[in-house]
């Protein structure tokens, strides 16, 4: 502190991690996305879907990794989303009872609704390819070298 | 170019061409390699060793990517700066028939990243037409090309079993590559049904004292290898060839027709700098064609040669890879991973059991399985899981390392009806060489293509004759794919070596 101010610095606020802002996503909608990607693969004894910052990941692919009808129908299924629940339950989708957004996606995955689908592989892909998914959820162990390879270790797979 | 004299022009360096230009120089010929694609070490420029994480779109590819690709299924984003895009070399195909062409575009051509599977055929296969009926018998026989097949797998490598099975005749192998777990369960099960499923038969260096060097088990393999132990031509005949200083290497040239002097002897080749447009004639005493199947077929084609029969490009047929069956294996559900299981360079093998001792009703031919097991980077079965949550989460972990698999490889059969010819509208690629149009009924899948020119003894009904010379021409030799007359359900490849290497040994002793 001293030295910085015998050189007449000033501290320079957030400089450690400049905020993360969405690409293509509003604040509102990156929520939303948030919300969703963690109820599709919640935090359990393992990282989830919000450690991994799937919501990045997926911004990142409506920018650059969807085609335009693919971004379009993303995000026209994000809108339709939170007119139905302002419809049916007067609040957007963020704003339900976890409970009550559990419920709706029950109903949206057993309709296999294009939108749930369409999220959910999203989600999916963005959190199996993270470092907390890969490797810390499936325990990946590839990028090894190997003298010779092993095969199966498990005398009980071979009765 | 140097003004140099050379006895031959290979045109093609893949299996084919890779195999012809290592024969032909080591038989003191000079040879010249015309190689349409660049010159890619896959040693150095490769996606090894990475993780999806440290990829953008995490090894997705982009739309734009995507559409450039579109015709070229195999192309991704660890191979496809090996892959040819469409609009480099278009095609037509009539309406309502479309064609997947899988195109390499480099030195070495498809085996920098083919599936390395090298299996021997057997006379069932050589034969085939005499037992069933359909088509017509192989010039040769088994044991005509038995030492050929010694020969090739001596110099390239192929890791296996010695199992001996009628149809599967075994070769000279170097140690195999163990079985996982999946493998194991999915062995014990074929064990029921009478069925044999061996490790896979792979061209991988696993011996600790050879030309190239040992297999590190990354099982990187299909984003080229970073080692050279999987065999290519580009770090394997091509560098054994050169060393002879009988070989040059001119990759970017792109083959534009055979040239043919007054008696219909070819006389040489001409062909098209891609880089810098520029053309050039060459000469030669000899041409081999080992551009693969098609375009060999489509150079001939161009050149009006080769088709006194009116055979040329007739009869085409398939070797495919169609339906993948997965399922997982109970006992392997939730066991942790105890090392990189996805490491393995080839796993298991189920080879033909249709049709060998027995006569099936209802079909001819056969059907083998490529089978795989272990975890990979990723969980691509989680898609078709229904649900979501943390049960979902759970289902996906326990599942893991449980996943199996079998992808079917069958023949389609040759018919007439299948055929490819010059765009009878005209149409051209970016050099002005006019292009194919593919008539293909079944053609969605096409992998790894054979069989154009019914090689029989008799020029009335084939175009080429039992050493892979042209009828029409005699010192002109078709030394890939083309060459087939039936697809069988095997993977073609070590078979294209071997004809290669004898049909290049023929031409030394009586050159046409
Ligand atoms: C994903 C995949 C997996 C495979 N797995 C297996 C397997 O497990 N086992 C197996 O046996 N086979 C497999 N194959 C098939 C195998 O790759 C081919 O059979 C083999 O590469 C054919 O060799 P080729 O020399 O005929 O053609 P290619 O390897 O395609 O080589 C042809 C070369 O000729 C060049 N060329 C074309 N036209 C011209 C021209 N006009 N002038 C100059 N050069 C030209 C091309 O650029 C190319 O480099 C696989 C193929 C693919 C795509
Ligand atoms: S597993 Fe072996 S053959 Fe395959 S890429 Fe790795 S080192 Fe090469």
């Amino acid at each position: 502190m001293r030295r910085r101010e015998a050189l007449g610095l000033v501290a320079l606020p957030g400089l450690a991690a400049p905020a993360w802002k969405p690409d293509v996503l509003s604040e509102p909608q990156n929520r939303t996305v948030e919300t969703l990607a963690e109820l599709i693969l919640p935090r359990t004894d393992t990282p989830g879907a919000r450690d991994a910052q799937v919501n990045r990941y997926i911004d990142r692919m409506l920018k650059e990794g969807l085609d335009s009808a693919g971004r379009q129908a993303f995000l026209e299924g994000l809108a339709a989303l939170d007119e139905q629940c302002a419809k049916r339950f007067g609040h957007a989708f963020v704003e339900l009872a976890e409970s009550r957004q559990v419920a709706l996606l029950e109903e949206m995955s057993a309709a296999r609704h294009p939108f749930f689908q369409q999220m959910k592989n999203l989600t999916l892909r963005g959190y199996y390819t993270s470092r907390e998914g890969l490797l810390q959820e499936l325990q990946y162990q590839g990028n090894r070298a190997y003298e010779n390879y092993p095969g199966c270790t498990h005398p009980e797979h071979l009765k | 170019m140097k003004a140099v004299r050379y006895d031959a022009i290979v045109v093609g360096s893949g299996a084919a061409g890779g195999m012809a230009a290592y024969k032909l120089s080591k038989a003191g010929l000079k040879v010249l390699l015309l190689e349409a694609g660049p010159d890619k070490d896959p040693r150095r420029e490769n996606f090894h060793h990475k993780m999806p994480f440290d990829l953008a779109l995490r090894g997705a590819m982009s739309p734009q990517e995507r559409d450039r690709y579109r015709l070229n299924k195999s192309a991704n984003v660890y191979n496809k700066h090996v892959m040819m895009e469409d609009a480099e070399e278009p095609y037509s195909t009539p309406p309502g028939k479309p064609f997947t062409w899988v195109r390499s575009r480099v030195v070495g051509g498809k085996t920098l990243h083919w599936g390395r599977f090298s299996l021997r055929f057997s006379d069932l296969d050589f034969q085939a037409a005499s037992r069933d009926g359909y088509g017509v018998d192989w010039p040769i026989r088994y044991a005509e090309i038995a030492p050929y097949y010694d020969f090739v797998e001596r110099l390239i490598g192929v890791a296996g079993t010695r199992e001996g099975l009628p149809q599967l005749p075994d070769g000279v192998f170097q140690p195999a590559v163990p079985l996982r777990c999946g493998e194991h369960q999915l062995r014990q099960g074929c064990e029921k049904l009478g069925l044999h499923l061996i490790p896979a038969r792979v061209a991988v260096v696993t011996r600790p004292d050879f030309s190239r060097p040992k297999c590190h088990y990354c099982g990187y393999c299909g984003r080229l290898c970073c080692t050279g132990s999987m065999f290519s031509t580009r770090v394997s005949l091509i560098p054994m060839a050169a060393a002879t200083g009988n070989l040059t290497l001119r990759p970017n040239s792109m083959v534009r027709v055979v040239l043919a002097d007054k008696e219909g002897r070819a006389r040489g080749v001409a062909f098209v700098d891609r880089l810098t447009r520029k053309e050039y004639e060459v000469a030669a005493r000899v041409v081999v064609l080992g551009a693969s199947c098609l375009e060999s077929t489509r150079l001939l084609l161009n050149s009006r040669l080769g088709n006194s029969s009116g055979e040329l490009g007739r009869n085409l047929c398939e070797h495919i890879m169609a339906a993948k069956i997965s399922g997982f294996a109970p006992r392997l559900a939730g066991k942790m991973p105890a090392y990189a299981e996805d490491g393995h360079p080839g796993a298991g093998y189920i080879p033909q059991f249709q049709n060998v001792t027995a006569r099936e009703k209802d079909f001819i031919r056969g059907y083998s399985f490529e089978c795989s097991s272990g975890v990979s980077d990723y969980p691509g079965f989680a898609h078709g899981l229904e649900g979501f949550g943390a049960a979902f989460k759970k289902r996906v972990k326990e599942l893991y390392p449980a996943m199996v698999t079998m992808e079917t490889n069958g023949e389609v059969l040759a018919r007439r009806e299948n055929f490819v010819e010059i765009d009878p509208d005209g149409a051209r690629d970016p050099y002005g060489i006019r292009t194919l149009r593919i008539h293909e009924t079944f053609g969605e899948n096409e992998l790894r293509m054979v069989t154009h020119m019914n090689e029989k003894a008799d020029p009335r009904t084939s175009v080429l004759d039992p050493f892979n010379r042209c009828h029409d021409v005699p010192n002109l030799l078709v030394v890939d794919g083309a060459a087939f007359p039936s697809a069988t359900a095997l993977e073609p490849t070590l078979t294209i070596m071997a004809l290669a290497a004898r049909a290049c040994d023929h031409w030394v002793k009586q050159p046409g």
